[in-house]
């Protein structure tokens, strides 16, 4: 702790000195310079202490239609140091960084918000960077989501997926709109509570890939794209008129009546979409819709 | 999907050991209702041989409760029979969006009563003479 204070001091007296000769941009640069070296000193440190620190054992599935030799698949194994807090994602950035530049996956928020690094971990699908590598048992098995073209190594083709997804056209489709179009669509406090869960969705795949049904039924519509349509189909502004569009969607031979309400997307769900009580729900809907007895 | 080249275990029942309680009550009411409708073709055709007469008929439940193994049958029948009852009750939940977050502790409680009426009944059903 001592010596860190007094750096710090003898930081500030450097700045003093400098900032009677030196521009601002000069002097920023020069305190930029000094975090890095300050950074690359701690990051020295810290890599070679990594020899007697805990590692992480990964068996990674690799799979290159594209180059001969790599077209059988094949696990892989990485030994990746452990730090506290690190992920299934930052394992195999580890991974590819410093061993093997051409294992392939797709990441980029790299905080559960962006949906691209669904993964099928142990077996079952998780986001790689939500996934705390601490509460997984090891060795840690990294394979693509299953029930996917792979296209290499973990990336999958999520072109059927993104088809479901738009065939419920998820967007907000009033049918009466303001007649100043400036004007704000308020929605209640209720009804956003009731939709506010499947909005969370962020098209990671997870739930389509761990549904049974999904697999056998290429045409079902699958857990992500209906709980799309009940986030619309339940929002009051949208008018009666667009919510029996939404419901003749959804109640099609492929859509809600598919799902054997196994609970499988529920549990992977990486947001907690509560999925199969919301395809539960729009069952209920479309019943009520067709059946009158007035 | 079809698959561009063998993913092995991944794609199949093979991962069985990986599902969950949601998965076990979907294949245990699939496996007990496919049970329950062979049942009900081998009890019509047992019945229908009271057609030939009460003697007949007689004769036939007889020739069949002296047989160990149809004992045996008769408490599996019943705990398919309780199950299927049960998680049919459970299913019945879940379809009315109630105790959805329940879901797995409902299905470990069907087992457990399963389990426990088959016991229970065990006494009656192999307790009788034979022949």
């Amino acid at each position: 702790m001592s010596t860190q204070i007094e750096q710090q001091e003898t930081e500030t007296e450097q700045e003093e000195q400098e900032a009677e000769i030196e521009s601002p941009g000069e002097r920023r640069r020069a305190e930029k310079r000094e975090r890095e070296a300050e950074r690359e000193a701690q990051r020295e440190t810290e890599e070679a202490t990594l020899d007697d620190e805990e590692t992480v054992l990964l068996k990674v599935f690799r799979y290159d239609p594209e180059v001969e030799g790599k077209q059988e698949p094949r696990f892989d194994d990485f030994r990746v140091p452990f730090h506290k807090g690190m992920t299934v994602l930052d394992a195999l950035i580890y991974a590819r960084d410093e061993y093997d530049s051409s294992l392939t996956f797709r990441h980029s928020c790299r905080q559960a918000v962006c949906g691209s690094d669904a993964l099928f971990v142990n077996g079952r699908q998780m986001l790689g960077c939500k996934t705390q590598l601490a509460e997984l048992e090891s060795p840690v098995r990294i394979e693509p989501l299953p029930h996917q073209e792979v296209v290499k190594d973990l990336v999958v083709d999520m072109e059927h997926f993104y088809d479901q997804m738009h065939a419920v056209e998820p967007y907000f489709d009033a049918d009466d709109l303001p007649e100043d179009e400036l004007e704000e669509q308020r929605q209640s406090r209720e009804n956003r509570e009731k939709v506010k869960m499947s909005t969370r969705c962020i098209w990671c795949g997870a739930c389509m890939s761990s549904c049974n049904i999904a697999a056998g039924d290429n045409e079902y519509l699958g857990p992500a794209a209906i709980n799309k349509a009940y986030r619309f189909a339940m929002d009051e502004r949208e008018g009666a008129d667009r919510k029996q569009e939404r419901l003749r969607i959804i109640e099609q031979e492929h859509g809600v009546w598919r799902c054997q309400t196994q609970f499988s997307c529920t549990e992977v769900c990486p947001k907690d979409i509560p999925l199969t009580e919301h395809i539960q729900e729009l069952k209920r809907e479309a019943v009520k819709n067709n059946l009158k007895f007035w | 999907m079809s698959q561009s080249y063998n993913r092995g275990t991944v794609e199949d029942f093979g991962r069985w050991r990986e599902f969950s309680a949601g998965m076990w009550a979907w294949i245990f009411h699939k496996f007990t209702g496919w049970v329950l409708v062979g049942y009900l073709f081998t009890h019509i055709a047992v019945l229908s041989t009271s057609l030939g007469g009460a003697e007949l008929y007689t004769n036939t439940l007889q020739g069949l409760e002296a047989l160990l193994v149809v004992r045996f049958l008769e408490v599996g029948l019943l705990a398919v029979a309780v199950f299927h009852i049960l998680n049919g009750v459970r299913l019945l939940m879940v379809d009315l969006g109630v105790g959805l977050e329940a879901q797995d502790k409902s299905f470990y409680a069907s087992m457990v009563l399963t389990g426990a009426i088959t016991v229970a009944s065990i006494p009656t059903f192999l307790g009788g003479p034979l022949a």
